[in-house]
């Protein structure tokens, strides 16, 4: 589990990280999201022990980042952003030396390194040097060794930057396969690999954490939960006032045929269509009225700029 | 010795070993030893124990063999890993800073003792000329190298450590050898008192003229030495720890 309660981290004037809190549950795949700046790196900074919080506190599988530091290391596999890799070494004689640091028992290494090599597509590259392998299989490679111990916790920073649309499948795919037994914090800023990936997004700008929850969650606040999209062709008035008729408030367009209007429950909604289709109205449409997370995330951020 | 240590040695070996700089270096230090031997010979007039002594103590060669190599065997060891991100892997990994502070100095010294040990052969070519060369002077010349070399190579880390650029590491380090090895030479008589002989008590070139040279071993000497590399490893550690206080 990932624990983060008023975290604050501050580059002398700077507040990079402003009072985050947030929380990972075990079998979660957070997605962390925010634009460039946001303040996600040095939130995972410190997560991994790499740089001190100047005030709040971090705790990551039970262990208390700040003075268990070894502890925590041990129990995470950190991709970070841009992966930076030794260019001179082989892939499986680094993936070794990283088992070895990260204390894989000499008895269970053999069997660690085929099985990372095996779940990140390394086989046949296993002998190659990582200097002169593609991006993608750079990528892979660090990701195999983010999993060589196989740690509870994982904490992905822009793992699939750099990938072809196969190989960012593949690795979605992978992070979204690793649920049920890990504790997942992936950053990105690509929103439809969060919504595929992610069972829970948090949306960081500016050091400040602007909402955190599930797609529905996220939705709810922001205020389009409950609404249906009415759709009947040529008869956008009839439509509109049968509506009103009902004591609902659509809304509409000038001169158009679809209607949205905020029902009390979802089981208004079947009602409704049932009385629509009873007065002859030619119903054409009659959908939930979702948004997508990237919708969702642009009002957020936008929101937060006014 | 932790469980992490030989593998984080294992490491720097390999990258040492492995990198094109290494055999520029070694290519380098063999031409400036061999122009240091056949200086000594000319120089040492069929004496043998003033051949060693200028050799491995008293040449020109022989310091700038010893002041150089640090310089360039360190630069990149954490300059580089800074620059290309790869120290953020290492330090998120469960190690101390401190034993991949020890992992490069000794990955950095056995390096130079590779160097360094072919110039055995040429106290062999000696005893093949019928010379014979006394062991105690041999065996303590190696140790003053060794001590040397084990501060400046402390020193050259501590520059690497402080930069994301070799070259600025480099040149850092290569002047403070170069200060180290000339301060006490400009410096020393009565009229400069107490910094004449503070300057002259740390001098590199005045232990070897008074210990390593002679076949003698000097506790003092060693304390400064092993003093002066421990506080400097001491140094790394606090310096690489520096990106918490930032």
């Amino acid at each position: 589990m990932i624990l983060v309660e008023h975290l604050t981290r501050r580059f002398h004037e700077l507040v990079a990280v402003d009072d985050v809190t947030l929380r990972v549950a075990r079998g979660e795949v957070l997605g962390f999201l925010g634009p460039n700046g946001a303040g996600k790196s040095t939130t995972i900074r410190i997560l991994t022990g790499f740089l001190p919080a100047s005030s709040g506190r971090a705790e990551v599988d039970g262990h208390d980042v700040a003075t268990q530091s070894l502890e925590v290391r041990r129990r995470l596999g950190y991709l970070p952003e841009n992966v930076p890799l030794p260019g001179d070494a082989r892939v499986h004689e680094y993936l070794e030396f990283r088992a070895r640091l990260k204390g894989v028992p000499a008895r269970e290494r053999t069997r660690a390194l085929d099985r990372v090599l095996a779940q990140c597509g390394l086989v046949e590259m296993r002998r190659r040097i990582i200097g002169q392998l593609s991006r993608g299989y750079r990528q892979r490679v660090g990701l195999a060794d983010a999993l060589v111990a196989d740690p509870p916790v994982l904490i992905l920073d822009e793992p699939t930057v750099g990938l072809d649309p196969g190989q960012r499948q593949e690795m979605l795919e992978l992070v979204a396969g690793m649920r049920a037994h890990k504790t997942v914090l992936l950053s990105s800023h690509v929103l439809g690999e969060v919504e595929q990936a992610c069972t829970r997004v948090a949306i960081i700008r500016r050091g400040r954490l602007l909402a955190q929850g599930t797609r529905e969650e996220l939705e709810a606040g922001a205020g389009r939960r409950g609404e249906v999209e009415i759709v009947a062709p040529r008869a956008g008035d009839r439509l509109a006032a049968a509506l009103q008729g009902r004591g609902l408030a659509p809304r509409r367009e000038p001169g158009s045929d679809a209607c949205a209007v905020r029902l009390v429950s979802e089981e208004q909604g079947p009602a409704l269509l049932a009385a629509l289709v009873g007065e002859g109205l030619p119903i054409a449409t009659f959908r939930p009225l979702t948004r997508s997370l990237q919708e969702i995330y642009l009002d957020l951020v936008r929101d937060a700029a006014a | 010795m932790s469980s992490r240590l030989l593998p984080l040695l294992w490491r720097e070996l390999e990258s040492l070993f492995f990198s094109p700089l290494a055999y520029i270096v070694l290519t380098v230090f063999l031409v400036l030893s061999g122009f240091s031997f056949g200086f000594a010979l000319s120089l040492g007039g069929g004496v043998v124990t003033d051949t060693i002594a200028l050799f491995l103590g008293d040449g020109p060669f022989f310091w700038a063999c010893l002041l150089l190599v640090p310089p360039l065997v360190t630069m990149r060891l954490v300059s580089e890993e800074r620059r290309s991100g790869t120290l953020e892997v290492l330090l998120t990994a469960p190690v101390r800073d401190g034993e991949v502070v020890l992992a490069k100095f000794l990955g950095a010294l056995v390096f130079q003792a590779f160097l360094w040990a072919p110039t055995l052969l040429y106290i062999r070519i000696l005893r093949g000329y019928g010379a014979l060369p006394d062991a105690g002077q041999v065996a303590t010349s190696y140790l003053g190298i060794a001590c040397v070399t084990a501060l400046l190579t402390a020193a050259g880390l501590f520059f690497s450590t402080r930069t994301s650029n070799q070259m600025v590491a480099a040149v850092s380090a290569l002047t403070l050898n170069v200060l180290l090895l000339a301060a006490p030479l400009l410096v020393q008589g009565e009229r400069f008192g107490l910094l004449g002989r503070a300057l002259g008590s740390i001098s590199m070139t005045g232990h070897f003229a008074a210990a390593f040279s002679r076949g003698l071993v000097d506790t003092g000497i060693l304390a400064w030495y092993l003093g002066g590399t421990l506080g400097l490893l001491v140094l790394c550690t606090r310096s690489l720890e520096a990106r918490r206080w930032r």
